[in-house]
């Protein structure tokens, strides 16, 4: 009974050190927002209160919602025939592919915001081709325009990685079986192939979606402060406005949206299909 | 055999542009024959089989179906059933969604979709798993599934790609019965791709031997056992013994091996295509004689060196002292087991059983 006792307890402690940095580094500063947002100033809901009093925040909660779903969008709608391509052509191509996808996924993610700041600058490269062309250039950094282009630059490899994984266990067989059965490439498509990569769809738009709604260094650097998103909001009630209780609040809101959408995936797929 | 159905001619496939896959072949097909391409991997069966299909298009030549040019029509604008070796079932769907695929596209009304899939299920015997989804079935009832698929549009002919390639012995067996049922009662034209020699011998009206992406022989099971063409043929086809000979002389009815001499022959191949000449012997034909029996035409003393027991028969494979020549003689299981373990036995064979390559 003691043997298989402490067999049992073997486990565990196996986890011990994870579990004590996750406690130290995650749950501990996680549970000091929590309690921030409901103390500071004053021990009350008011942080709260504001949030959905205030027409602003409530803006910009909408916005970062709606951004979110823009870039998910994008994302979804640039890497699905990227990854089609992938899985459809000899491993050369996929290859060449795949490392290009993946090297800018190994590059800091502040690297690659600060490159489109160089990009999009009024001296920058972009615009020296317009006014080669003969065009005036817009106003291109700090907009939405360029806060959803860096992000999906950004997240794009998330979603080539989801639907790639998906589609590659698609057995490629069943469209030529398709084709025998009388169904043209395009209807075998649509019929066959679609239908079995949603899966990787929904595990690309869940990371996607999830990961941009918490986006802060992009869309501050690359965007405008007009259409901010809430991890731009909370970084400034902290750095300018030193409101502690009312970041922290907007924080709890952003997790509790965050786990809301977690949840509903986890209830009708299960959250451990998210990672392939 | 009357008007080919399926007529393929001087068909040429190469993937490299280099080396041929499928280097010339020419075969017709008649309507409702069950027709057998056996050959080893990369004999160019299988490419024939989808270019068939329209998956691969020949360099040149022709295939014509039922009296139309269908070279370059497009898979999907042909009528041919397919079944693949990996079943290819549509796993998003349902065993009755699989079998409708066809008749979807086809445009068929719904009440004669629901019929006819409801006939080709009964057909499978797979009524009760019409809900079910492809992975909830076992190998072989996939399988059925896919034939169910490959049937319900009553295609001009059913191409079948090594079927049962992936099912184990017993069930294997079920199916080539199953298979040889449903061609019986579809009267379907039906091509059947495999490596397994006892499966292209137990279910074709005809067999096709591909080697090296040209055909070999065609022929019933039973010609190319008896009366194979090539050496080829003869050791691929069935358990053989096969001596190189020396010289053949068809008018007095014998041959001759450089080490053990004369043997008597009756059958010799009409038309041979290759020098040196084989003499075939198929180990059922060989019999041991005890003392005292009356040798047939020919006879020698062998070494036992092995003797393997499969429990219906056995197998004693010995030498002939001093030559390099094996033979191999079946029997039946209880002799197998009289036979001594080693020793020198007398074995034989009459003029009629053997064949000159």
């Amino acid at each position: 009974m003691i043997a298989w006792e402490s067999k049992a307890a073997k486990p565990y402690l196996l986890m011990a050190p994870v579990v004590a940095v996750i406690a130290v580094c995650f749950l501990l500063p996680i549970l000091n927002v929590l309690f921030l947002s409901f103390t500071e100033p004053t021990v009350s809901l008011h942080n709260y209160a504001r949030i959905f009093s205030v027409p602003l925040y409530l803006r910009v909660l909408a916005n970062t919602f709606k951004n979110a779903a823009l870039v998910t969008v994008i994302c979804l709608v640039l890497a699905y025939p990227l990854a089609y391509t992938l899985v459809r052509r000899g491993p050369v191509i996929a290859g060449i592919l795949l490392a290009a996808v993946a090297i800018p996924f190994w590059t800091g993610f502040l690297v690659r915001t600060f490159s489109w700041l160089v990009i999009f600058g009024a001296e920058g490269p972009v615009a020296g081709v317009m006014r080669w062309a003969g065009f005036e250039p817009p106003r291109m950094l700090f907009t939405t325009f360029a806060a959803l282009w860096g992000m999906t630059h950004i997240l794009l490899p998330y979603m080539v990685m989801a639907l790639y994984g998906v589609m590659k266990r698609i057995n490629m067989q069943q469209i030529k079986a398709a084709e025998s059965l009388g169904a043209t490439p395009v209807i075998a498509f649509w019929r066959v192939f679609v239908p079995q990569s949603l899966p990787g769809v929904i595990n690309g738009c869940v990371l996607v979606f999830t990961m941009c709604l918490g986006f802060y260094v992009t869309p501050v650097l690359l965007g405008t402060p007009t259409d901010m998103m809430i991890a731009q909001l909370i970084g400034q009630q902290v750095q300018e406005l030193l409101a502690w209780g009312f970041a922290a609040a907007l924080s709890v809101m952003l997790m509790i949206c965050t786990f809301a959408i977690l949840a509903i995936y986890d209830r009708f797929f299960g959250l451990q299909r998210l990672w392939g | 055999m009357t008007t080919p159905y399926i007529e393929l001619t001087n068909v040429v496939r190469s993937y490299d542009g280099r080396t041929r896959a499928v280097d010339g072949i020419n075969l017709s097909v008649a309507k409702g024959e069950f027709i057998t391409f056996l050959g080893p991997s990369g004999s160019g069966k299988t490419t024939t089989l989808m270019m068939l299909a329209g998956f691969e298009e020949p360099d040149s030549g022709g295939i014509m179906l039922a009296g139309n040019d269908i070279t370059h029509v497009r898979s999907w604008k042909r009528n041919i059933g397919v079944v693949f070796q990996n079943y290819a079932l549509f796993p998003h769907m349902t065993v009755r969604k699989n079998v409708a695929f066809p008749l979807e596209m086809r445009k068929v009304d719904a009440a004669t979709i629901g019929s006819k899939t409801t006939e080709a299920l009964a057909l499978v015997g797979l009524t009760d798993f019409a809900e079910r989804y492809p992975t909830q079935l076992s190998g072989g009832q996939q399988q059925r599934v896919a034939l169910a698929r490959g049937l319900v549009f009553e295609p001009d002919v059913l191409l079948l790609d090594e079927p049962l390639g992936a099912l184990d012995k017993n069930l294997r067996e079920h199916m080539q019965v199953e298979l040889k049922r449903i061609h019986r009662e579809v009267g379907i034209t039906m091509i059947y791709v495999t490596h397994d020699q006892s499966e292209a011998m137990t279910m074709s009206d005809r067999v096709v031997v591909f080697r090296g992406g040209k055909i070999e022989q065609v022929g019933k099971p039973i010609e190319l056992y008896d009366r194979p063409k090539t050496r080829f043929v003869a050791e691929f086809i069935g358990d053989s013994n096969i001596l190189d000979l020396s010289s053949v002389n068809q008018h007095e009815g014998w041959v001759e091996h450089q080490s053990i001499g004369r043997i008597k022959v009756q059958h010799f191949n009409p038309s041979p295509s290759t020098e040196p000449r084989y003499l075939l012997v198929r180990p059922e034909e060989l019999v041991t004689l005890p003392d005292g029996v009356e040798p047939p035409d020919n006879s020698f003393t062998i070494e036992i060196g092995t003797i393997i027991h499969y429990g219906n028969e056995s197998v004693m494979i010995g030498s002939i002292p001093g030559t390099d020549v094996s033979l191999r003689v079946r029997v039946s299981a209880r002799a197998g087991r009289d036979l001594p373990d080693r020793g020198l036995i007398r074995v034989g064979w009459s003029a009629t059983n053997g064949y000159v390559v």
